[in-house]
C-alpha cells in the first residue's frame, strides 16, 4: 500500500474520480440518444407494408366479408332492426329505442341505424382498397381475377342495401386516405344503380360458379343480384334476363322441405344462391367488423321472438298475413305449409321453442300471431342454450325460391303472364303443395298474384319494406292500415319513413350530405 | 324533490343553519389527533411549556410539568425534599430549560430517558449555586443591593407587547409583562442580567446595571418561518415558496382508515378533489387538481420519494411521512409534461439518530353501510307491478295475483349489505441509526372486508429505506414491496334487479339459487344477482416493487451532483371464473359452458436521473440552481388467455378447460427523455424569483411533435421584511406571489398516431375463420401534447407570531389543445372520428387554508385547527370546430345518457328534459301536442316554446363538479387523552339519481318505496309518473326527475386517544403505548336520497363510469361507518 498523504489535489483527483464513476454507472444504464424516442408500435401492422403478396390480398378481401355477419351487420341489425322490423308483415313492439326503427320512430341519433350503415360503408371501403391495390399484386391471375370479382360483388351488395335503404348516398369507389376523400356530396340515385350494375357485371365475368370457399360470391350470386338491381329499377327484360340464367339453369334447386331454408342443419343448401355464414361464438365480443373475436351468431332472433323467450319487447306477425296464409289450403286441404315456419299460433299442439303455446302465453297474448321463421326451437328460448349470440342458422341473402319469384315478377311485367311467368310462380307453390295459381290471370291480377306469394315465401325475411317501397306503395300500406304497428302506436309518416335517417355524424360532419327528407 | 328523501327529517337542522355557517363554526371548533407519548427523551425535552407558580412545593410544580409533557419524573428524598417550595414563571419554554432553571438553585440536574427524567446532583465542578436548604430558593437572598427593575417591552412596530416573560438570567425569578407591556422585577443586584423572551420574537438579553428602567424592543423571530416543504427534486424553505403547494402533515395523514392512501388525501388540501368512487375497499380513487382539464386522464403524476409513477395506492399510509400537492404552473413546471393535472409528491419515514425503535400498531373495526335504501315488500310490489300491467293492457303476471306467496319476501338489499364487515390492519416499523447511516424498515397488513357481501380487499407491505453518509457522499435508499388482492363483487347493484316475489334458495338449480321465470313472474329478465356474486369469482392481485436509489456527492461546498435511479416493477394478475349455473331460462341467468378469463400484466418502468444542485449566498443575494437530464422507460407487457367449458366448476385453470377460445397480448412502450432546469433567487429573504423549465421528448408523439419545452416563472415578496412593514402587529407576516407557466399532459396512450391496419377483419366461411386485414381508423400525426397554462396570485400570512396562519390562492388555468375526437363521416368506412387537439377548459378558483395553533396553556390543553376552502369554475371553452358535444353518462342498458359536455358548460354536466309535474288530463295531454302520453305521465317543459316536445327541449340540470369544497381538522390533547375530528363537504353539486330510473322506471328489479306515491286516478297529487313497464310515453328519458342536490357535509372521522401513563408501561416492559377509538363517516348531512352523496366516477362495470359519468349514481357502492378500536405500541 502506497501511503499518499491527503493533500488539496488528492482530496479533488478522490472526487474526481469518484465522479466519473457515478457517470460511468449511470451511463451504462442511459442511453441518451434520441433514438431511444423511436419507439414503433410492436402490436399492430402498418399500412406501408401491406398489399405486397396474395396472402395480403386474400386478408384484404376477408376484411370486406367481415362487416356481413356481425352484429351490426346482417348478424342483428340489417338481420331484422333496419330490415325485417319495417315490414307491414311483422308488429313490433315498442322497446325503448331498440325498435324505434321498426315503429317509425326512429331519430338520426338512433345508434342502429349509424351502426347498420356503418358497417355496409365499411365493405364499401375495403372493397374500394382491395379493387384499387390488388392489381398490382403479382400473384396466380386466376385468383386475382377472382378476388376482384368477389371485392366487385360485395361492394355492389353493400350499395344495394345503402341505397334502397338510406335513398341518398354518397358514391365512393376508390380507396379513403384522407379526410378530403371522404367529404364529398351524395350521389344520384341513378348513379349508384350505375355503379351497381356496373360491379354486378364483372363480378359475374370474374366469378366461378363454385367458390373457393362455401359463403363466397358466385358468379350465381352475382347474376341474382345484377338481376334484382334491374327489378328495382325496373329494368324488366334486363331484370328478366338475368334471373332466367338461375331459373333455367341447373346450379340451384328448391329444396323439398320449405323450413331447411331457416335451419342451421341445412344450411348452404341447394337452394341458397347467397348466403351469410354465421358461426356458433360462445366467449365473442360485441363489435363490428375489426374486433378481436366478434359475435358472427345469427343475433337477431331476440328481436323477433315471442314475448317472455326474448330480453326485447317482441315482435307479432300482423293478423292479415295470417289471414292470407289460410285462405287457401294445400292440394291436400291443409295449411300452407311455410305457414308453420313462418308463424306461431294457437294451433292445436302449437309450441313455442320447447313449451307448449298454451303455456308460454297468458291472456290476450295468447289471441297474438307470433314469428317461427329462422327461430331456433332445438332451445327452450331465444336465450337457451347458452347466449343468443350463439345460434347458427345463416342467413340466405338470395335463394331461389326468391328469384323465382322475382322472375315471375319480371317477366309478367315485361312480357305479360306468359307460360314462363307462371311456371316460376307455380314451382315456388308446387313445393309447398299450394295448388297452381289460376291460369289466364291479366297481368294486373298476376302482379297481385305474385305479390301474395312474395307474402307467403318471404314474410320475415327481410325484403318485404323494399318491395312495398319500390312498388311505391309503402306509405299508403302504413298510414291506411295503423293497425299495422298497434303493438306500439307507432306511426308511418309518407315522405319520411320511406327511407332511413342518414346518421347525424354524417350530417354533422360532411357539410356536403343533407338529411332526408322529414329528419 | 317532494318529500323523496327518506333521511330528510334527521337532515332538516341543516337546512335552517346555512350550510357555510356550520362549516365555519365546525372548522373553528373541530381536530384530528395529535399523538402525545411516543416521544423520545429529545422530544420529551424539547417540549414546551408554559407555567406560572408561587411558592409551590416543587413535587406538586414537577407533577404539573408531568402532565404538561407527559414526562415523569423520579428523584430520591435523600437529594431534595419533595415540599421545598418554588417559584416559577416561564412562557413556552422547552422542558430542558424549564428543568435547568427549576433545578440548578438546588445544585441538581437530571438524566433522561424515553419518557423518564431523574433528578440527580449536580457533578462535581458544576458551577451551579448551591440552594440553601432551607426557604426559597427562588427568592431567598433578598440581598441589600436587591433592586427593583421595571419596564416596558415593546414589539418591532413600537406597541407593549404583553405576555413578555422576564427572567433574571440563571434563576427561576422572573415575571410577565402585563397588557401594556409593563413589568417590574426585583433582581438580586446591578450584576444581574435580564432575559426577555416571547414566543415568535428573538429572545434579548440585557444588563440591568444602575439602570432602573429597562425598556427593549424585541425583534421577531423568522425560525417559525423555516419550515421545509418538498418540491420536485429538492426542498425549498416555505417562506421561499413562491408556487402553490398544499402539504398534509404526518398527523393529519392517518387519521382515516383506507385501503387506498391516495383517499388520504380528501378534504386536506384546498383545491383538491378526491373522488371516492364509493365505499368498495380497494377501488379507485379520483384525484383531481384544481379541476378537470382534459376530456382524458385527468389525474395527477404521483413522485413517490423521487420516483415517478401513477399511482399511490400501493403505499402502506403508516409508512408516509408528508404528501405535498404542487398545484401551480411554476411548482409542477419541473415535471414539464406530466405535470398538466398537478404532481402529488409523497415522502416516506427515514429513520433518526438515536436507540433503536419499534413501534407496533394495530387496529381493529367493524363497518356497515353509511344508508339503506327503502324498497317496497313483496306485497306491495306485486300491487304496483300490476298496476303497471293494468295500464299497460297486459296481463298480470301470476306470481303477483293468482299465485302470489305470502310466504315469500325477499329483501335483497338486506342480503348484500346485511351484516357487519371487519377490519384489521397490522403493523410493525424498526427504526434508528447514527450520524453516518440510518434506517426504517416497516411492514403491514391489511384486510377489509367490504359492506357488501362478497367483496374485500388485502395488502400486504413490506419497506426498508435507508440513508448513509461518508464524508461528501451521501447514498440513499427506498424499496418497497406491496402486494394488493383485490376481490370484488362485481355484481353489486345489480342483486336489486331481484325482485322481492322470488326466493333467494332453489337447491334444484345447478349452483343453488332460485331465479325469475319470465313466464310466472311475467318478466323477461332477472338473473339471481346476488347469488351470482357468490358463483363468480372475481379477483385482482397486484404486486408492485419500487425502488430508488439516489448517490449524491458534493463536489464542492454547495455544489452537488445526484444520480438518481428508480425502478418500477409490477405484475398484476386479473382472473375471473364463471361457472355454470342456471336461475332460469330468462336473459343471461343461465350459464352451460364454464369459463375462465386470466389476464396478465407485467411492468417494468425505469428511472434514470442526473441532477446538479448548487446553491450560494453571497452577501443579501442567495441562489440555488438546479440541472438535470432524466430518461424514462416504461413497458407494459400484457398476456391473457380465456378457456371455456371446464369439467367441473372446482378447476379454474385454463389448463382445465377443454376448449382455448382466446388469447390477448400486447405490449406498451414508452420512453421520455428530459432536461430540467430551476433557478431560485432571492433577495435578503425579501425579493424572491424562481424560473423553471422542462424540455421534454416524448416517444408518443411523431418525430416532427416530440419535443416540447415547458416554462414557469413565479415571483414572491415578502412584505413583511420591508421596512415599512408595522412590526409587532397581529399581522406578523405577510408574503405576495405570483406565477405563471406553461405545463403539459402527454396522457393519450402509445402509438396514437400512427394508423395501423387492423387485423381482426376476419370472416368465418363455412370451413372456418379466415384471417381478414383492414384500414379501420385514421390516425392524426399532428397530435401533441395537451397544453395547461396557469397563473396563481397567492398570499401567505402569519398572525400572532405564527399561530395562525392562512395561505389564499387564485388561480386562472386554461387547459389548451385538449384531445378531442373530431368526428368523422362514418361512410368513409375508416371509423367515426379522428383524434385532434382541439378543446380548451377553463379552471378558475380561489382557494383559502388557514391554521390555528393554540399554544398550550398552564392547563396543558393544546389544540389547533386546519381548515381550508376551494371554489371552483369549470368550463369547456371550445371544443375545437366541427366537434359535437360529447354524451357520456350511460345510466340504463339502452344507453340513456345522462352528461353533455359542450361549450359553455362545465366537463360532464347533466343533460336532459325538464320535468314540469305529471299529466293529470287528457286535455292537458292534447294542448301539449303529445302522442302515446296517459294521465300519470310525465309532462316536460317545452322550453323553446315551439309547441312541440322534441330533443331540442333538453338543457343543462346541473353539474356534478361541487362550486366550493372544505375540510377542517380539529386536533386536541389534554393530559393524557387525545382528540381528531375532520370534517369534509362540498356544496352545490348535483348528483344523476338513476336508482330512481332502476327503482321507478325500469321494468325488472324491485321498486323503491316512492313508487308506492305512483299517479293513479285516484291519487293525482304527486310527483311519481304511473306505473308502466312498456312506458309508451317514455317518462325514463333523460330529465330533472333524476338530478338531485349533491351537497353533504360528512364527519368524516373522529378518533380519542389515551396515552398510557408511563409508570405503567414501563411495568409491561414497554417505552410508550396508546389506545384510540376511531370512527369513521359518523354523521352525514345530506338531501341526497341515493346511498351515498360521495359518488365519484364508480359507475358500475359496465355503466356510468370515467370522466363523463362523474355524479351519476346508478347504484354506487355504499361508504361505510365504520367503528375502530387500536392500539399503538413503541419498544
Amino acid at each position: 500500500m502506497i501511503s499518499i498523504k491527503p493533500t488539496k489535489t488528492t482530496r479533488l483527483a478522490y472526487r474526481a474520480i469518484l465522479l466519473s464513476a457515478l457517470l460511468l454507472t449511470s451511463s451504462v444504464l442511459t442511453d441518451c440518444s434520441e433514438k431511444a424516442l423511436d419507439v414503433p408500435n410492436p402490436n399492430q401492422l402498418s399500412p406501408s407494408i401491406f398489399w405486397r403478396t396474395a396472402s395480403d390480398a386474400e386478408k384484404g378481401l376477408v376484411a370486406t366479408y367481415g362487416p356481413l355477419t356481425t352484429i351490426q351487420g346482417w348478424g342483428r341489425m340489417l338481420g331484422a332492426i333496419l330490415t325485417t322490423l319495417r315490414g307491414d308483415d311483422v308488429n313490433p313492439y315498442p322497446a325503448q329505442e331498440v325498435n324505434d326503427v321498426g315503429t317509425f320512430a326512429v331519430a338520426a341519433t338512433d345508434g342502429r341505424v349509424s351502426e347498420g350503415w356503418g358497417e355496409l360503408n365499411a365493405i364499401v371501403a375495403r372493397a374500394n382498397q382491395v379493387l384499387a391495390n390488388v392489381p398490382a399484386i403479382q400473384m396466380d391471375e386466376t385468383r386475382k381475377k377472382q378476388i376482384l370479382g368477389e371485392a366487385y360483388f360485395l361492394r355492389a351488395l353493400a350499395h344495394f342495401y345503402l341505397l334502397n335503404m338510406w335513398g341518398n348516398v354518397p358514391l365512393i369507389t376508390k380507396p379513403v386516405n384522407a379526410l378530403e376523400d371522404i367529404l364529398v356530396p351524395q350521389a344520384a340515385p341513378a348513379e349508384v344503380w350505375a355503379s351497381i350494375k356496373s360491379d354486378l357485371k364483372l363480378a359475374q365475368t370474374n366469378l366461378p360458379a363454385q367458390p373457393k370457399d362455401v359463403g363466397r360470391a358466385t358468379s350465381g350470386a352475382a347474376t341474382a343480384l345484377l338481376g334484382k338491381a334491374y327489378l328495382y329499377t325496373k329494368d324488366w327484360a334486363a331484370a328478366t334476363a338475368e334471373f332466367n340464367k338461375i331459373v333455367a339453369g341447373s346450379a340451384y334447386k328448391l329444396v323439398p322441405n320449405y323450413q331447411d331454408n331457416f335451419s342451421a342443419t341445412t344450411n348452404n343448401n341447394a337452394e341458397s344462391i347467397f348466403e351469410l355464414q354465421y358461426q356458433n361464438s360462445t366467449t365473442g365480443n360485441w363489435g363490428p367488423s375489426g374486433t378481436p373475436n366478434p359475435y358472427r351468431g345469427q343475433a337477431w332472433e331476440p328481436d323477433i321472438a315471442p314475448k317472455g323467450y326474448t330480453s326485447q319487447a317482441g315482435t307479432t306477425i300482423n293478423r292479415w298475413v295470417y289471414d292470407l296464409f289460410l285462405k287457401e289450403k294445400t292440394t291436400t286441404g291443409a295449411i300452407d305449409p311455410r305457414a308453420f315456419a313462418t308463424m306461431i299460433w294457437n294451433y292445436p299442439g302449437a309450441k313455442v321453442y320447447q313449451d307448449d303455446f298454451t303455456k308460454a302465453f297468458n291472456g290476450t297474448d295468447q289471441n297474438n300471431v307470433w314469428v317461427r321463421k329462422y327461430l331456433n326451437f332445438d332451445r327452450t328460448s331465444s336465450l337457451t342454450p347458452g347466449s343468443w349470440a350463439y345460434a347458427t342458422n345463416d342467413r340466405r341473402l338470395i335463394r331461389l325460391g326468391d328469384v323465382l319469384l322475382m322472375y315471375a315478377e319480371a317477366e309478367n311485367e315485361a312480357n305479360g303472364p306468359t307460360s314462363a311467368a307462371y311456371a316460376a310462380i307455380n314451382r315456388v307453390r308446387a313445393r309447398a303443395t299450394m295448388p297452381n295459381i289460376a291460369p289466364g290471370l291479366s297481368k294486373d291480377a298476376f302482379r297481385e298474384a305474385v305479390r301474395a306469394e312474395r307474402v307467403l315465401e318471404l314474410t320475415a325475411e327481410g325484403d318485404r319494406f323494399l318491395d312495398l317501397l319500390r312498388w311505391g306503395t309503402v306509405a299508403d300500406v302504413f298510414t291506411k292500415n295503423r293497425a299495422l304497428r298497434s303493438n306500439s302506436g307507432g306511426q308511418f309518416q309518407a315522405n319520411k319513413n320511406e327511407y332511413l335517417p342518414i346518421p347525424q355524424n354524417d350530417i354533422n360532419t360532411n357539410p356536403q350530405m343533407k338529411q332526408n327528407p322529414g329528419y | 324533490m317532494k318529500s323523496f328523501t327518506p333521511s330528510r327529517r334527521q337532515l332538516r337542522w341543516v337546512m335552517t343553519i346555512s350550510l357555510v355557517q356550520v362549516v365555519l363554526t365546525i372548522a373553528l371548533m373541530s381536530a384530528a389527533l395529535a399523538r402525545p407519548g411516543k416521544a423520545n427523551a429529545q422530544e420529551l425535552l424539547a417540549r414546551r411549556v408554559s407555567l406560572s407558580v408561587t411558592n409551590k412545593p416543587i413535587k406538586t410544580v414537577l407533577s404539573q410539568l408531568s402532565r404538561l409533557t407527559t414526562a415523569r419524573f423520579t428523584y430520591s428524598s435523600t437529594i431534595i425534599r419533595a415540599d421545598r417550595p418554588v417559584s416559577l414563571v416561564v412562557v413556552n419554554q422547552p422542558l430542558s430549560a424549564v428543568l435547568d432553571q427549576l433545578l440548578k438553585p438546588f445544585a441538581l440536574t437530571y438524566q433522561a430517558t424515553d419518557q423518564e427524567i431523574v433528578l440527580i446532583r449536580a457533578g462535581t465542578g458544576s458551577s451551579a449555586i448551591p440552594a440553601p436548604e432551607t426557604g426559597n430558593p427562588v427568592l431567598t437572598d433578598p440581598a441589600s443591593r436587591a433592586i427593583t427593575v421595571s419596564g416596558t417591552v415593546l414589539d418591532e412596530k413600537g406597541s407593549g407587547l404583553p405576555g413578555v416573560t422576564v427572567l433574571v438570567k440563571g434563576t427561576s425569578q422572573g415575571t410577565v409583562t402585563d397588557p401594556q407591556g409593563k413589568y417590574t422585577l426585583s433582581v438580586p443586584g446591578p450584576g444581574a442580567m435580564l432575559v426577555f423572551s416571547f414566543v415568535g420574537y428573538l429572545s434579548q438579553e440585557v444588563s440591568v446595571g444602575s439602570q432602573s428602567t429597562v425598556n427593549i424592543t424585541l425583534a421577531p423571530n423568522d425560525k417559525i418561518l423555516e419550515e421545509v416543504v418538498v418540491v420536485g427534486y429538492g426542498t425549498q424553505r416555505r417562506a421561499n415558496v413562491t408556487g402553490a403547494i398544499g402539504s398534509i402533515k404526518t398527523a393529519d395523514i392517518n387519521n382515516i382508515t383506507t385501503a387506498n392512501a391516495s383517499a388520504l388525501i380528501q378534504g386536506k388540501i384546498a383545491g383538491v378533489r378526491v373522488e371516492n368512487a364509493g365505499g368498495a375497499p380497494g377501488a379507485g380513487v379520483n384525484v383531481i387538481v384544481r379541476g378537470t382539464g382534459t376530456f382524458g386522464n385527468d389525474q395527477p403524476l404521483y413522485v413517490i420519494d423521487g420516483n415517478i409513477t401513477t399511482s399511490m395506492d400501493f403505499l402502506n399510509p403508516n409508512d408516509i411521512a408528508g404528501i405535498e400537492i404542487l398545484k401551480d404552473a411554476s411548482a409542477a413546471a419541473i415535471y414539464g409534461n406530466r405535470a398538466a393535472n398537478g404532481v402529488v409528491l409523497v415522502t416516506t419515514k427515514q429513520g433518526s439518530t438515536g436507540a433503536t425503535r419499534i413501534n407496533f400498531s394495530t387496529k381493529v373495526g367493524i363497518q356497515g353501510p353509511t344508508n339503506r335504501l327503502k324498497f317496497m315488500n313483496a306485497r306491495q310490489y306485486a300491487d304496483y307491478i300490476n298496476q303497471a300491467a293494468d295500464n299497460d293492457g297486459q296481463p298480470r303476471a301470476p306470481a303477483n295475483t293468482t299465485a302470489f306467496d305470502p310466504n315469500v319476501d325477499t329483501d335483497w338489499q338486506k342480503l348484500s349489505i346485511g351484516s357487519a364487515a371487519p377490519v384489521q390492519d397490522y403493523s410493525l416499523n424498526l427504526s434508528g441509526g447514527n450520524d453516518n447511516a440510518k434506517f426504517y424498515i416497516s411492514g403491514q397488513y391489511f384486510d377489509q372486508k367490504g359492506v357488501v357481501v362478497n367483496s374485500g380487499f388485502k395488502r400486504y407491505n413490506l419497506r426498508a429505506n435507508s440513508t448513509f453518509t461518508k464524508g461528501r457522499f451521501r447514498l440513499t435508499e427506498a424499496l418497497s414491496l406491496s402486494r394488493a388482492v383485490n376481490t370484488p363483487n362485481v355484481w353489486w347493484g345489480r342483486e336489486r334487479g331481484e325482485i322481492p316475489t322470488i326466493p333467494v334458495y332453489n337447491p334444484k338449480n345447478d349452483g343453488g339459487f332460485a331465479g325469475v321465470d319470465p313466464v310466472f313472474n311475467g318478466l323477461p329478465r332477472g338473473i339471481n344477482w346476488y347469488g351470482l356474486s357468490f358463483l363468480n369469482e372475481n379477483r385482482q392481485t397486484n404486486d408492485q416493487m419500487l425502488g430508488s436509489i439516489g448517490a449524491e456527492y458534493e463536489i464542492i461546498d454547495g455544489l452537488r451532483y445526484k444520480l438518481n435511479l428508480g425502478l418500477d416493477y409490477t405484475v398484476g394478475n386479473a382472473f375471473s371464473y364463471l361457472p355454470t349455473f342456471f336461475f332460469s331460462t330468462s336473459q343471461e341467468a343461465f350459464n352451460n359452458i364454464s369459463r375462465l378469463d386470466e389476464v396478465n400484466i407485467r411492468g417494468l418502468g425505469t428511472l434514470v436521473e442526473h441532477t446538479l444542485n448548487y446553491g450560494k449566498t453571497v452577501g443579501k443575494h442567495s441562489f440555488d440552481v438546479l440541472a438535470g437530464y432524466t430518461q424514462q422507460v416504461n413497458e407494459f407487457r400484457s398476456l391473457g388467455a380465456t378457456g371455456a367449458d371446464f369439467p367441473t366448476n372446482s378447476l379454474r385453470v385454463i389448463d382445465a378447460s377443454t376448449v382455448r377460445v382466446n388469447a390477448t397480448g400486447d405490449i406498451q412502450r414508452s420512453v421520455l427523455q428530459s432536461i430540467l432546469g430551476r433557478v431560485n433567487y432571492n433577495y435578503a429573504g425579501k425579493y424572491l424569483l424562481s424560473a423553471t423549465i422542462r424540455r421534454d421528448g416524448s416517444s408518443r408523439f411523431a418525430p416532427q411533435n416530440r419535443f416540447g419545452t415547458f416554462p414557469s416563472v413565479s415571483a414572491g415578496w415578502r412584505i413583511s421584511e420591508e421596512a415599512f412593514f408595522p412590526k409587532g402587529g397581529i399581522l406578523t407576516d405577510a408574503k405576495l406571489r405570483g406565477s405563471y407557466g406553461v405545463l403539459g399532459s402527454q396522457n393519450i396512450g402509445n402509438y396514437v398516431t400512427t394508423s395501423v391496419l387492423n387485423i381482426n377483419a376476419s370472416y368465418f366461411f363455412a370451413g372456418g375463420v379466415q384471417p381478414g386485414t383492414a384500414l379501420t381508423n385514421f390516425a392524426n400525426p399532428n397530435v401533441v401534447w395537451e397544453t395547461s397554462k396557469t397563473t396563481d396570485i397567492g398570499t401567505d400570512l402569519s398572525f400572532l407570531n405564527g399561530a395562525f396562519t392562512v395561505v389564499m390562492d387564485y388561480y386562472d388555468r386554461r387547459s389548451e389543445g385538449i384531445l378531442t375526437n373530431l368526428p368523422i363521416p362514418t361512410f368513409g368506412g375508416v371509423g367515426a372520428s379522428i383524434v385532434k387537439n382541439a378543446a380548451t377548459i377553463r379552471n378558475q378558483g380561489f382557494e383559502f387554508a388557514g391554521t390555528y395553533n393554540h399554544r398550550p396553556g398552564s392547563n396543558g390543553l393544546k389544540y389547533s385547527v386546519t381548515g381550508n376552502f376551494s371554489s371552483i369554475r369549470n368550463r369547456v371553452l371550445a371544443l375545437g370546430e366541427g366537434v359535437s358535444p360529447i354524451n357520456g353518462g350511460g345510466f340504463t342498458q339502452e344507453g340513456l345518457q345522462a352528461t353533455r359536455t359542450d361549450v359553455g358548460q362545465a366537463v360532464g354536466s347533466f343533460y336532459g328534459f325538464v320535468v314540469d309535474g305529471v299529466y293529470q288530463t287528457q286535455d292537458q295531454i292534447k294542448a301539449d301536442g303529445r302522442t302515446n302520453v296517459r294521465p300519470g305521465d310525465f309532462r316536460y317543459k317545452d322550453l323553446n316554446g315551439d309547441g312541440k316536445l322534441n330533443n331540442d327541449d333538453r338543457t343543462y340540470l346541473g353539474s356534478p363538479i361541487p362550486k366550493f369544497e372544505y375540510g377542517a381538522i380539529f386536533n386536541a390533547s389534554y393530559r393524557g387523552f387525545d382528540l381528531s375530528l375532520f370534517v369534509q363537504g362540498v356544496q352545490g353539486n348535483k348528483i344523476w339519481n338513476a336508482n330512481k330510473f332502476k327503482h321507478l322506471l325500469d321494468f325488472g328489479g324491485d321498486k323503491l318505496i316512492a313508487g308506492t306515491r305512483a299517479w293513479t286516478p285516484t291519487n293525482t297529487n304527486t310527483d311519481i309518473s304511473r306505473a308502466t313497464l312498456s312506458d309508451p310515453a317514455n317518462n325514463r328519458r333523460s330529465s330533472s326527475f333524476y338530478v338531485e342536490n349533491g351537497s353533504y357535509l360528512r364527519l368524516k372521522s373522529m378518533q380519542l386517544g389515551y396515552t398510557l401513563p408511563l409508570a405503567f408501561v414501563k411495568k409491561m416492559q414497554l417505552s410508550g403505548a396508546r389506545v384510540y377509538v376511531q370512527g369513521q363517516n359518523l354523521l352525514t348531512a345530506t338531501r341526497y336520497t341515493g346511498y351515498d352523496p360521495e359518488i365519484g366516477r364508480g359507475g358500475s362495470p359496465s355503466q356510468a363510469a370515467g370522466l363523463f359519468g362523474a355524479g351519476v349514481d346508478v347504484g354506487i357502492y355504499p361508504q361505510a361507518r365504520s367503528f375502530f378500536a387500536g392500539i399503538d405500541i413503541a419498544f
